[in-house]
Order: C-alpha cells, then structure tokens, then sequence
C-alpha cells in the first residue's frame, strides 16, 4: 500500500507497527498513550475555545494534529488540521463547528485501535 | 549519540523516544522549550536536538535562536520537526539554524538516516575541532628566534630582552627548543689541551699509515 492510499485509512495496524521498527510491544504502549492522552487533549481544546483564545485554540490543535500523524489517523489529522486552521485566522466559530466531527473521528480510530492493536 | 527530544505532544514524544532508544541512542525526552533551554545550558548537554517547531510557551523558533546565539566551539545538530506539507515552517525553520527536519508521521528508516547524517557532522566537527587544538598547542610549544640579538664581540655572551647577559648556550636552551651538548673543537683543543691534541694528531697519523 502507498503511503498516500495507507494515509487515508482511519488506522492500519500493519503499517503502525512497521513504523515501530516492528515492535509489537512499542506499538501498543504508544496506541494505549494515543488515546489516554488525546481525549484530555480534547478537553483542554474545548477549554481554550470557552475562552476564546484563538492562539491557544491554535497550538492545541496544532498539538493534536501532529498526534494525529504520527497515528497515521488521517482522517482525524485533516479535522485537527481544520480547527488550527480556524485558531490561525481567529475564526472560533468553524472551530467550535468541528468540534463533533473531531470527536467522532476519534471515536472511529479508537474503535479500530481496540479491535485491530489492543 | 545522546539525543534531546522536545516535543509537546505526549505520543509523540514516547514514539521518539522509544524508537530512539531501539536504536541504541542516549534520548532525553522533554515537553516544552523552557525545560530543553534548561537542559541545553548544561555543560554536557547533548548536542543532536529533534525540536517540535510550534509549541506552548517557548517553540521550536525561539529555542532555535536562543541555541544559535549560544558562542560554543561544539555546536548543536537542530532537527526540526513538523507535521507533512507544512513548507512554510521547513523554510522558517531552516532560515533560523535548523540544520534538518522530519514531517509526521516518519518511518523510522527516515529517522535513522537523519540521526545518521547529523551524528556524521558531530563527529566532523569533533575531530576538527580536536585538529585545532593539537595545532594551537604545537603552535604554543613552538619558539621561534627571531630579530637583532645583542652579542659581546669578546666573550660572545648575549643580552636578553630583561637586560641580562647569558651564555650563548644558556640563551639557545631558554629560547628554543634545541637542546646543547657541549663538546670542544680542534682549535680550541689545540689551545686548552695540546697534549691530547698531539696525542688525537698521532693516532690519527699511525691510523693513515696502517692503512696505506
């Protein structure tokens, strides 16, 4: 599979653990950090948006896009991707909009993560 | 290779750190700017940094400059890192003193090969750096003799730059590297010694003789 084509899988487990130089163990470990840590990351976003603080919105995003990618969850990146962009050009309104879409991409990978890696 | 990892994102950072250490690396893996700057003033900090580019607080850009201003013979290997298609960054990032970046996700092969080529650069600069330093100490133990030496025309003592006369011999050793053995040449032997002389002649006379 091409990295591009495997990029718009919601998870691949396979390339995951390839991209853990095969470390099944690694693997998990950083799948189970991924979902403990990004649903508090979440929280913290919706409490930058509370405040209105388009930077913060911006970095926090920022933070979860990059967790994102190193999931390889793309379709989960592009919404993150989206509200920073939002943060950027303070516009907090889209990024509130997107807030549903974030969460229920999570919700996608995280049932894929449980079902394929943990 | 000690590797400083400074990356925000938790997953991210245990990613790093977890393939680094796979691959046989000494990591340090930190959250923030303030933490890396804290680390990276330490004598033996390590010199290869993988640095998030946009952070809470201190990010990668600021942190760059401040490690860049830093006047150290050694310097640091900056690799930044972003997340793909983010050109603007890269271009930023590399004006600023990033010598390297990787975009998320890696593969661990384009982290290795990038680990690889920065630890290649440390280890040039490490042995130029040493090269430059054997030089300024040979340079140090290098004495050089140079310009108008003041010498008695009779006892051929001469004045040193304090005013002192010295014996030749004395002014060459402290001056210079070379060191004196004394020993008398036939004239003055003729003057000091004739007896030994005339017996060096005689041996000398019998040896031609011998062997014609």
């Amino acid at each position: 599979m091409s990295f591009e084509a495997r990029d718009r899988a919601v998870f691949d487990p396979d390339d995951f653990i390839e991209r853990m130089m095969g470390d099944l163990a690694l693997a998990q470990s950083i799948a189970e950090t991924f979902l403990i840590d990004i649903h508090r990351q979440i929280d913290v976003l919706k409490e930058k948006l509370d405040k209105d603080d388009s930077r913060a919105v911006e970095l926090q995003s920022h933070c979860i896009n990059g967790a994102a990618a190193i999931m390889a969850a793309e379709k989960f990146r592009e919404v993150a991707s989206a509200i920073e962009k939002a943060g950027r050009i303070d516009n907090l309104r889209i990024a509130v909009a997107l807030i549903p879409e974030l969460e229920r991409e999570l919700a996608v990978i995280e049932k894929e993560m449980r079902q394929t890696l943990l | 290779m000690r590797i400083l990892v400074v990356e925000d994102d938790l997953s991210t950072r245990k990613t790093l750190f977890g393939l680094l250490q796979k691959c046989g690396h000494d990591t340090n893996a930190v959250a923030s700017g303030e933490e890396a700057w804290e680390l990276i003033r330490q004598p033996d900090a390590p010199r290869l940094i993988l640095l998030d580019w946009l952070m809470p607080g201190l990010d990668g850009i600021h942190l760059c400059k401040k490690v860049r201003s830093i006047d150290k013979e050694d310097p640091y290997y900056i690799i930044m890192l972003t997340v793909k298609d983010n050109k603007k960054d890269i271009v930023e990032g590399l004006n600023t003193g990033a010598d390297d970046y990787i975009t998320k996700p890696f593969y661990p092969e384009e982290l290795r090969a990038r680990i690889n080529a920065g630890q290649r650069i440390i280890e040039m600069q490490n042995r130029l750096r040493n090269r430059a330093i054997d030089l300024q100490d040979s340079l140090d133990h290098i004495k050089i003799l140079q310009g108008i030496l003041p010498i008695c025309s009779f006892c051929k003592k001469v004045r040193d730059d304090k005013n002192y006369w010295q014996q030749v011999d004395d002014y060459i050793e402290t001056h210079t590297e070379a060191q004196i053995t004394h020993s008398i040449c036939p004239e003055c032997m003729e003057i000091h010694y004739p007896e030994i002389a005339e017996r060096i002649r005689r041996r000398k006379a019998e040896e031609k003789t011998d062997s014609d």
